[in-house]
């Protein structure tokens, strides 16, 4: 593989192997860090592949199971924030993911910067709306429409991805 | 299927950190991240107006003008015999030809538009453009976003990319950095409530009311816990945010705080 087709491997299928990494070890860092060192071993090594999604999938897959196995962890499936999830199911997820990652960035700042209290951090509507002085209303309505702007992008995808 | 889709939302927003991935640059043109270019627009846009507003001053022919509300709302008549209800800080620039009507406006205000076929009247307000023929409506900026009430007529409310068309009791909105607008559910029912003077309620969920009310006066409205599901018949004056308290309070025997 030329050095150009690596590189476009990699911006096609960096983040979403990121997320597929993240499904199993539920730290951002360490999955960039994964999938960085899967690239790295592609140039390194120069292997023969006949589709390169499904080898980096496969790399990063063992790559995630010996870092788990290496910090001693019972468990070797990847989840979601609610339960155990297919192997195959968080590869389908990841690219979805991607998507609905990048629709989280394109949300003004503002009304991001609310969801995210609430839905990453856990504070409370109200909790927010001290920190922030607006009234609680203001912070419900706002995050309800950030919510319902991310569900629209969804949907679009996946009506989009099912009718294939 | 909507299950899944609220749970990789979970996930995405748990592990969610801005800029993650900003060291990965994407090759599509669809995927450049909107915000720098936001900012450029904006930039180009004011570099534009004030161009513009330039020329027109300069050259014989359309005639510019301009109006602007200081601390109460105003009522203006524009040439073409449309009337403009601005509130207080809003502005607006109008000028005309034989083509159409053109305003550019910041901040809140509602339209009475004179009926034309002949010359479209245009709104341009941020990144959104509403066109027109003859209809009441309103344009109202919060924080990048622009909404729009319709009272009477049609209107042709639209973004970069596609527009909606909103017919009488509509709100839509077109959130910033959005290329579409998006129509708005169960809109608050008095929108322009600072011209009336007046809120009015036909059983309306007493939910809906309290988020009008603290949307309006930006205080926050709140029942005790008995009010769960009750909804509201009346009008009330925009004057005093305690008295209307005070009346839901009395008409539905229960209590609503204002903070």
């Amino acid at each position: 593989m030329t050095s150009s087709e690596i590189e476009s491997l990699y911006k096609q299928y960096f983040r979403q192997l990121c997320l597929y990494a993240l499904h199993y070890l539920e730290d951002l860092d360490e999955s960039k860090d994964i999938v960085q060192e899967c690239f790295s071993a592609l140039i390194k090594g120069n292997p023969e592949i006949s589709n390169p999604k499904a080898y980096l999938y496969n790399s990063v897959r063992n790559r995630c199971i010996d870092l788990l196995r290496s910090k001693k962890k019972e468990r070797m499936a990847p989840m979601d924030d609610l339960s155990y999830i297919s192997d195959e199911e968080a590869q389908l997820r990841s690219e979805m993911e991607v998507q609905l990652w990048e629709a989280v960035d394109s949300l003004p700042p503002k009304r991001r910067e609310l969801l995210l209290l609430n839905k990453r951090d856990g504070l409370k509507y109200s909790e927010i709306a001290q920190l922030k002085g607006l009234s609680e209303n203001t912070v419900r309505n706002q995050i309800f429409r950030a919510v319902e702007s991310l569900r629209k992008n969804a949907k679009k995808l996946f009506s989009f991805l099912f009718c294939l | 299927m909507q299950e899944n889709m609220d749970r990789m939302l979970g996930f995405v927003l748990k592990h969610y950190r801005q800029g993650a991935f900003d060291d990965v640059k994407k090759t599509e043109s669809k995927n450049v991240r909107r915000f720098p270019v936001w900012k450029y627009a904006a930039a180009v846009t004011a570099a534009a107006a004030a161009v513009i507003l330039f020329v027109f001053l300069l050259r014989p022919g359309p005639s510019v003008s301009e109006y602007l509300a200081a601390n109460s709302p105003i009522q203006v008549e524009l040439p073409d015999g449309s009337s403009v209800t601005l509130s207080p800080g809003a502005r607006i620039s109008y000028s005309d030809s034989k083509a159409g009507r053109d305003v550019e406006m910041e901040g809140t205000a509602l339209f009475k538009v004179a009926r034309d076929e002949s010359r479209p009247f245009r709104v341009d307000a941020g990144e959104s453009a509403v066109e027109v023929l003859g209809t009441v409506f309103q344009v109202k900026q919060s924080d990048g976003d622009v909404f729009v009430d319709v009272l009477e007529g049609k209107v042709l409310f639209s973004g970069s990319e596609d527009g909606v068309v909103l017919t009488p009791g509509m709100e839509s909105v077109l959130q910033k950095g959005a290329a579409s607008p998006e129509i708005i559910d169960n809109p608050f029912p008095n929108p322009i409530a600072w011209v009336t003077g007046v809120f009015k309620y036909e059983s309306t969920p007493l939910k809906t009311v309290l988020g009008e009310l603290s949307d309006y006066f930006g205080k926050e409205f709140t029942a005790s816990s008995d009010a769960g599901g009750r909804s509201l018949t009346g009008s009330f004056s925009t004057e005093d945010p305690e008295s209307i308290a005070e009346a839901i309070s009395a008409a539905l025997e229960i209590r609503v705080t204002v903070k």
